[in-house]
């Protein structure tokens, strides 16, 4: 940990610019705790209002640099004004103090707006990447998602068209979500949620032993999601939503379950993981369905 | 003639009665700064806080019909400051459920490690501090408190280069130290 106030500049000029950096940056507390130590201060505290007086508006339209220097004093020898301008600065700061975010936070606002454009269909869908633990799709992922949309268009558009028999590698493809066209269009937000966490508690009924087997199961599985966010859910919107944004991440997981078996994971080890992913998709819908407020 | 952008109240309204576009263009406005806030103001970590900001956006949405036109920032991080205290209220009562472990929050653990770092860092100053030759730490003390190099040759009635040669001695021995530069 790199002590802040030995970062301070010499130069009184650059005070302001520094002081911006370190109100949103990931220290504050410790530059706070650091200059109480060396500058012990008062126990009369002044008024943030006052220290900022005038120059409020500009503070929070463009940094610290139009206080005069006797405020940054204020601020530097009375350091618990230093959270309360945090927090001011976080709700009512102005677009300068948004290109001052850390890179890992804007990167993570931008995975959030990209999943929830696509979970609201404000865009079309997007597939972004570069999480440390990606809950979307990688490159190898979006082969496979594809091919499991592939999967799922060919049995969705095979129950629309051909009623009767099936062909043999449609009918592989039909369980779990990729089912969920069948669902009752009237059965309320709890049938449906209830039936969704059957529909995922159909992962269980085989157990592939091999690793070809088990990846060709994933991605029937992870086809089963892209069936979710492809056909309409018989459920109200809002729940429509939530099951279609909880899909995206489960659809990730399943994905780093084929990255593990491409990375050459044992079977028995990814099979439980997918084990533990399958329950936890079932678990959660049952939970959702129960909170589903009663007519 | 240019049309100018729409207030986050015009969208919020419009989003409200369904425009998704406009739902879509505020998540473009806010989301870092969501996700800036979970973190920087709640304390959550930013994996966290980045799982967290997605049910706040989708609280939002589901709550923008019954939005009574105001700040709608205002409104957008009080959404996102109660989640977080929600979560954090989860975690305290140990009653995590299936659905809280698919985003996991800034675990009470985290904050008092972190707590427990920074006490640390603060004794290793004071220690440092004490270890100092008077001069040296009046000259340290006064430049962080916000003192000129003049008004601290004047206050020690020395010349000003001779203040500058001080601290910059003074920021050295700290440094070393506290362990961040080697002697």
């Amino acid at each position: 940990m790199t002590s802040p106030v030995l970062t301070i500049p010499d130069d009184i000029a650059a005070l302001p610019g520094w002081l911006d950096h370190q109100l949103l940056g990931p220290d504050l507390d410790l530059l706070a705790a650091e200059l109480a130590v060396v500058n012990r201060p008062t126990s009369t505290v002044p008024v943030l209002a006052d220290v900022l007086g005038d120059n409020a508006a500009e503070v929070l339209a463009g940094g610290l640099g139009s206080l005069p220097r006797s405020a940054l004093v204020l601020l530097l020898r009375h350091p618990t004004l230093l959270a309360e301008l945090r927090e001011l600065v976080l709700t009512e700061g102005g677009p300068y103090w948004d290109t001052l975010v850390d890179d890992d936070l804007t990167a993570a606002g931008h995975r959030v707006a990209a999943r929830i454009r696509q979970a609201i269909g404000a865009d079309p869908p997007a597939i972004p990447s570069g999480h440390g633990l990606p809950r979307w799709c990688g490159y190898a992922a979006t082969i496979f998602a594809t091919a499991a949309a592939v999967l799922v268009v060919v049995y969705l558009a095979g129950g629309l068209r051909q009623p009767g028999p099936q062909p043999a590698e449609v009918a592989t493809a039909a369980w779990g979500f990729t089912k969920v066209q069948d669902l009752p269009r009237d059965a309320g937000d709890t049938a449906t949620l209830t039936a969704l966490a059957d529909l995922a508690s159909e992962w269980q009924k085989k157990r592939p032993e091999t690793a070809l087997d088990l990846a060709r199961r994933l991605i029937e599985f992870r086809g089963g999601c892209a069936a979710i966010q492809i056909v309409p859910l018989p459920l109200s919107e809002s729940q429509a939503r939530w099951v279609r944004l909880r899909c995206g991440d489960w659809a990730a997981e399943i994905d780093s379950h084929i990255r593990a078996l491409e990375d050459g994971r044992e079977v028995a080890v990814v099979r439980a993981a997918a084990d533990r992913t399958a329950e936890r998709i079932e678990t959660e819908l049952r939970a959702r369905a129960n909170l589903v407020p009663r007519a | 003639m240019a049309s100018s952008a729409p207030t986050d109240e015009e969208l919020a309204s419009r989003a409200g009665q369904g425009d998704r576009a406009a739902c879509g263009e505020l998540v473009g406005r806010y989301a870092v700064r969501v996700v800036r806030f979970l973190v920087r103001s709640c304390g959550m970590t930013a994996d966290a806080a980045e799982d967290l900001a997605q049910d706040v956006w989708l609280k939002v949405w589901q709550n923008l019909p019954q939005w009574k036109p105001g700040h709608f920032r205002g409104w957008l991080l009080t959404v996102a400051r109660n989640a977080a205290e929600d979560s954090r209220k989860k975690q305290i009562r140990g009653k995590t459920q299936p659905l809280d472990a698919a985003h996991p929050q800034a675990t009470e653990s985290s904050k008092v490690g972190r707590s427990a770092e920074v006490q640390e860092e603060v004794g290793r100053i004071r220690m440092c501090l004490d270890r100092l030759a008077t001069e040296f730490r009046a000259v340290f003390e006064g430049f962080v408190s916000g003192k000129t190099y003049e008004e601290l040759a004047t206050e020690g009635k020395v010349p000003v280069n001779t203040v500058k040669s001080r601290l910059s001695r003074t920021r050295r021995e700290l440094r070393i130290c506290m362990g961040v530069e080697d002697r």
